[in-house]
């Protein structure tokens, strides 16, 4: 059931992934640090612009998370004081302000992506995992995905289990591949209204349509067979894993 | 409807103009009645004089007067002059034919004509008004009382004309001074009609800008200038307060949540085993409340800063009814969970292009669609109806849509768009209660108008109009 450990298997093969995490909460930090599995990365961690500014140098990370509202200097003057030294590490901005205009100067300052507090875990994970893969210059080519026994071909646009083809609507299978292509990992409800309803407001009540569209995913994918793929994780979402 | 200050002010300055035109007229009217009849009562002591040397006892021992008086006519008022004389028992020795038999005055009043000369008012019984002296003369040893007196009649007359001659020019005159007033008004009032004008273009996107003060500056309109100003510059300062308070409260709120949400979820990923089930629902429950308080956070920010600052609009021109299918189609798993129809009706031809912020006005028709899916009975209908209206002259393009579910009390109808607001008949679910207002501020951010129909039976029928887009309105660009 302890999933970490098994979610940093894949990770294994690869060296451990440098991540310097810049916020003045220093509870947030400390419980972020903990969830990005030290399997998979090791973590610094900085209180202020200033000690950012000295652990970059002592130890270059693969990807920086970063919060703007810092107490002295701001997050985003750091940002550009990095930026202009030439410094080309990814950069994850966090922010309490989730204004339009804060994200467009957030990333005019050279950020790389960004995610507005409250934010879910799993999807700071996966916003860690896709800025590392982009950054390595290997983004996976997605031609087929299995989970088990079900095999996605999105180039198709084909489902099966087994044997048998799932007879899926385009939304419900745009949501079996974005399920798929977390590997296992837990998907929030706003990850799957930001990728696959690809809902950018914040106001709008997608909650229950989420949820009725999971419920019917399942029928089709699920129901008909033995093991169960699709798993709802309370409190956090869904994840689409082979249990063990 | 209230008059204009300037009508008012020349009102009331030609109200004070005629009163005191008035007054005037009076006085002088009044004033040259006194001289008259001062002049008058002098000429009759003078006269009195010369009629005391014409006066005899004839040998018939009757009293006469001289007639060759009658040949020196000093002026027509001489001629008119009425004379009475008596003795001192009060008996009458003589009446001039003037009088025509009239007593002249009352039949001889106690020590009259004792000292020098006495004047008196006194009404002929046929009712000539006259004035007169009297004088007592000793004639021949004995004592004699001369009355003479003048018919006031033709100075009446005079006065009469007199009156009129003032108050004839009493009209142009005060006309003249109203339109001297109107105009004077105007001129005084041109600077705050300036100010006006300027103040009427500060908004809160230009709350910087200031009213030019009018020169000397040190007036009381230049004053009345700085005080608006003052206050301009006091509404800015709040108004930057208020948006530095938002931010801080944005930040002072979702920090601790997003420690909260990613302590309870860290949690739930490193422990989610079997032994500690009763722990993760409990958590669980935690996270899904700490949702709901992010949302409601959110919705608050989202229309703190609406109500702050006019949040920048990207206004474009689209097609209505798409709109309203691209939502549906999102909700079509409700929809279709629920059994619940949509049927859309279009009842006028031609354009159904508005010209509003889309993505504030998806999230708008999002909520009113989303609450009327909620409320439904299931396997029930969303009536959608688009039209083409007009609201205060200006064409709009409006969109219904109405449930068949419980609707809402009477009274309802404008505070359901309150923040908040929980309904008697609704009573909301896990919803947020700011969907519907949030929906009221997209919709009139883009300068459109919301509505609950007072007027429809059954369900909630929720209505949306919104400017359309075309030559006739206003547009918001410039070439």
């Amino acid at each position: 059931m302890s999933h970490d450990r098994q979610e940093g298997r894949g990770a294994k093969t690869i060296t451990t992934r440098h991540i310097l995490l810049v916020d003045d909460e220093a509870r947030l930090l400390e419980t972020v640090a903990r969830a990005l599995h030290p399997e998979e990365f090791s973590t610094a961690i900085a209180g202020s612009a200033e000690e950012a500014f000295s652990l970059l140098q002592a130890r270059p990370p693969d990807l920086i998370v970063l919060d703007i509202g810092l107490p002295q200097s701001s997050g985003l003057d750091l940002l550009a004081r990095l930026r202009s030294a030439g410094v080309v590490t990814p950069v994850l901005l966090l922010t309490a302000q989730n204004e339009p205009e804060d994200r467009v100067r957030g990333l005019e300052a050279g950020a790389d992506d960004y995610l507005g507090k409250p934010f879910s875990l799993p999807e700071l994970i996966a916003r860690v995992r896709a800025l590392l893969r982009r950054a390595g210059g290997h983004a996976p080519p997605q031609t087929e995905m299995t989970v088990g026994d079900l095999r996605l071909d999105p180039v198709q646009h084909v489902a099966t289990r087994g044997d048998i083809r799932l007879d899926l609507t385009s939304r419900e299978f745009a949501l079996l591949v974005y399920l798929a292509e977390q590997k296992g990992g837990v998907v929030s409800r706003e990850m799957l209204a930001k990728n696959v309803w690809h809902e950018t407001s914040r106001f709008t009540p997608l909650n229950n349509v989420i949820d009725v569209q999971i419920a019917r995913l399942r029928q089709k994918l699920d129901e008909p067979f033995p093991t169960r793929l699709l798993h709802t994780v309370r409190g956090l979402g869904f994840r689409l894993k082979e249990q063990a | 409807m209230r008059l204009r200050v300037r009508t008012r002010l020349t009102l009331r300055y030609t109200g004070v103009f005629v009163a005191v035109l008035a007054v005037y007229v009076a006085a002088v009217f009044l004033f040259q009645y006194a001289q008259l009849r001062e002049q008058i009562y002098r000429a009759e002591v003078q006269e009195t004089e010369a009629v005391e040397g014409l006066l005899y006892f004839g040998n018939d021992g009757q009293l006469h007067l001289h007639d060759e008086y009658y040949s020196h006519p000093q002026s027509r008022l001489l001629v008119n002059r009425l004379l009475e004389v008596h003795n001192a028992k009060g008996d009458l020795l003589l009446r001039s034919q003037s009088l025509f038999g009239h007593e002249l005055g009352h039949p001889t009043y106690p020590r009259e004509g004792v000292g020098w000369f006495e004047r008196r008012d006194a009404e002929l019984s046929d009712g000539r008004k006259v004035l007169f002296a009297s004088h007592l003369h000793p004639l021949n040893g004995q004592p004699i009382l001369i009355r003479l007196g003048y018919d006031l009649g033709p100075l009446h007359a005079t006065m009469l004309r007199f009156s009129y001659l003032l108050l004839l020019a009493l009209p142009p005159s005060v006309l003249l001074a109203a339109g001297a007033g109107y105009r004077l008004s105007r001129a005084a009032f041109a600077p705050l009609q300036d100010m006006a004008a300027r103040a009427e273009q500060i908004t809160a996107e230009n709350l910087g800008e200031r009213l030019a003060i009018p020169p000397p500056g040190d007036d009381e309109l230049g004053r009345m200038a700085g005080v608006v100003n003052q206050l301009l510059e006091r509404l800015d300062q709040s108004f930057q307060r208020m948006r530095r308070f938002t931010a801080d409260v944005a930040h002072e709120l979702r920090t601790p949540l997003a420690s909260l949400r990613a302590s309870g979820e860290e949690a739930l990923m490193v422990a989610p085993d079997a032994q500690h089930a009763d722990l993760s629902a409990v958590i669980s429950t935690m996270l899904e409340e700490s949702e709901r308080l992010t949302q409601t956070i959110n919705g608050l920010l989202l229309l703190s800063r609406a109500d702050n600052e006019s949040a920048p609009l990207e206004l474009t021109t689209f097609d209505l009814p798409e709109l309203v299918q691209e939502v549906a189609l999102l909700l079509d798993v409700l929809l279709e969970e629920r059994s619940l129809r949509v049927d859309i009706e279009v009842l006028n031809d031609g354009s159904k292009l508005v010209r509003a912020d889309r993505m504030l006005l998806r999230s708008a028709l999002l909520n009113v669609l989303h609450n009327a899916v909620k409320y439904s009975p299931e396997g029930t209908r969303i009536h959608v109806q688009h039209a083409h209206v007009h609201k205060h002259g200006l064409p709009m393009q409006q969109v219904c849509i109405e449930d068949q579910g419980p609707g809402i009390a009477a009274g309802e109808h404008t505070r359901i768009f309150e923040r908040f607001y929980r309904g008697t008949i609704q009573a909301s679910g896990p919803s947020i209660g700011l969907g519907l207002a949030i929906a009221k501020m997209a919709v009139e951010h883009s300068g459109g108008h919301i509505f609950a129909d007072e007027t429809h039976v059954g369900g909630l029928r929720c209505c949306l109009l919104l400017p359309v887009a075309g030559d006739n309105a206003p547009s918001m660009e410039h070439p």
